[in-house]
């Protein structure tokens, strides 16, 4: 997610002109805009608030526990899934079902290595498709490499379909054209040396 | 391992092209950018605020307007000028955009924005009526559902831990003098 974007969202408000309103004290239901006077449906959430009950080393019992490596006073209560550092309710990350310490964290979603952390895809669908459209107009220089690129990000699209949800629809009429590009590329050369030959 | 999607709207307009599903745990909400996907994600147990609301798209009708009234203008032209096979050509051209404006009066748009604590989801549907109000209820529903869940656990994870508050009889550390 861009920060700039992360940065202009300022929270709940009205749906047509934007502007941000506290939503304490509405109920679900009809509501009018304060500023615009226009109507919209509305349903307000609770929340609750974000508690961490951080067990401390004084509350651990005479038997002890082990302290977080972060936060010396509070009793750990598991370790790191990457480093192994003894970790507190604080600084537990639970992660695809791997504990983490935030800095191990913040490396795995750096190099990509947490698949539910990953917020940038490459669109290889709409790639395909705008190469081989490309390749369609400059069939005649540029239709073989292009088709053959074309079958490559198809192929790339296709595997993570998944996890970017490019459609087969798409990338299939992307590799229809990728075939014609291919033919009229490759005619385009048979034809050239047989005129080179006659 | 990510959780299966399913595609539920769309939000296109001048600027931005989003795709919107909905997983076990978030609304998200794929922006295509340059041949990148940027993904961001509502979770269910952050949403405060879910709206529905009808609207005409204001920008959408201007083009459309503009596009059918450009191409109706020259058929005009073109007929007074006594043209008219190519005046039908040009009034074909144009018909499409006068359908789709008259389609987006008639019909308007349903639009559902849920609002997080960080960020906010929004998708458009123009024909489907039925499914946009369905998915409102289900998001608020599956929202309520995730908060009240949370909400259970936090309580008792706060019972455990006043459960393990430090008994009387075990002596506390001196006080350190230096402080």
């Amino acid at each position: 997610m861009a920060p700039a974007r992360l940065a202009s969202y300022r929270g709940p408000g009205c749906p047509f002109c934007g502007s941000a309103f506290a939503i304490e004290g509405v109920v679900d239901g009809p509501l009018v805009c304060p500023r615009c006077s226009r109507q919209f449906e509305a349903r307000v959430l609770h929340p609750p608030a974000r508690v961490a009950n951080v067990l401390q080393i004084a509350q651990s019992g005479p038997e002890g526990a082990g302290a977080c490596a972060n936060h010396p006073r509070n009793a750990a209560v598991t370790s790191c899934g990457r480093c192994g550092i003894f970790i507190c309710a604080l600084c537990e990350l639970p992660v695809d079902g791997a504990h983490y310490c935030p800095a191990c964290f913040d490396r795995l979603a750096q190099e990509g290595a947490i698949d539910s952390a990953r917020l940038r895809f490459r669109d290889y669908g709409s790639l395909a498709s705008f190469v081989a459209v490309i390749g369609l107009i400059f069939s005649v220089f540029l239709g073989l490499p292009l088709g053959i690129l074309t079958f490559y990000y198809v192929y790339k699209g296709g595997k993570a379909r998944e996890e970017t949800g490019a459609s087969t629809t798409g990338l299939v009429l992307s590799a229809i054209v990728g075939v014609i590009d291919v033919v009229l590329g490759a005619l385009f050369i048979f034809s050239f040396f047989l005129a080179r030959k006659h | 391992m990510t959780a299966p999607r399913v595609r539920i709207g769309r939000y296109n307009d001048l600027a931005t092209r989003q795709v919107v599903y909905q997983t076990d745990e978030a609304i998200e909400v794929d922006e295509i950018d340059h041949f990148q996907i940027v993904r961001k994600r509502v979770f269910f147990d952050d949403i405060l605020f879910v709206t529905l609301h009808r609207q005409f798209g204001a920008a959408f009708l201007v083009t459309m307007a503009a596009l059918g009234g450009i191409l109706l203008f020259v058929a005009a032209v073109l007929v007074i000028n006594h043209q008219s096979d190519v005046a039908l050509g040009f009034a074909a051209a144009a018909s499409p955009f006068i359908i789709a404006f008259f389609v987006r009066v008639m019909l308007q748009q349903d639009v559902i924005t849920v609002y997080g604590r960080r960020s906010k989801a929004a998708m458009r549907f123009t024909f489907r009526k039925a499914f946009a109000r369905a998915k409102f209820e289900e998001i608020t529903s599956l929202g309520r559902r995730a908060q009240a869940r949370i909400a259970a656990q936090q309580r008792a994870a706060e019972r455990r831990t006043a459960e393990r508050e430090l008994p009387a009889d075990v002596p506390l550390p001196p006080a350190d003098p230096t402080v």
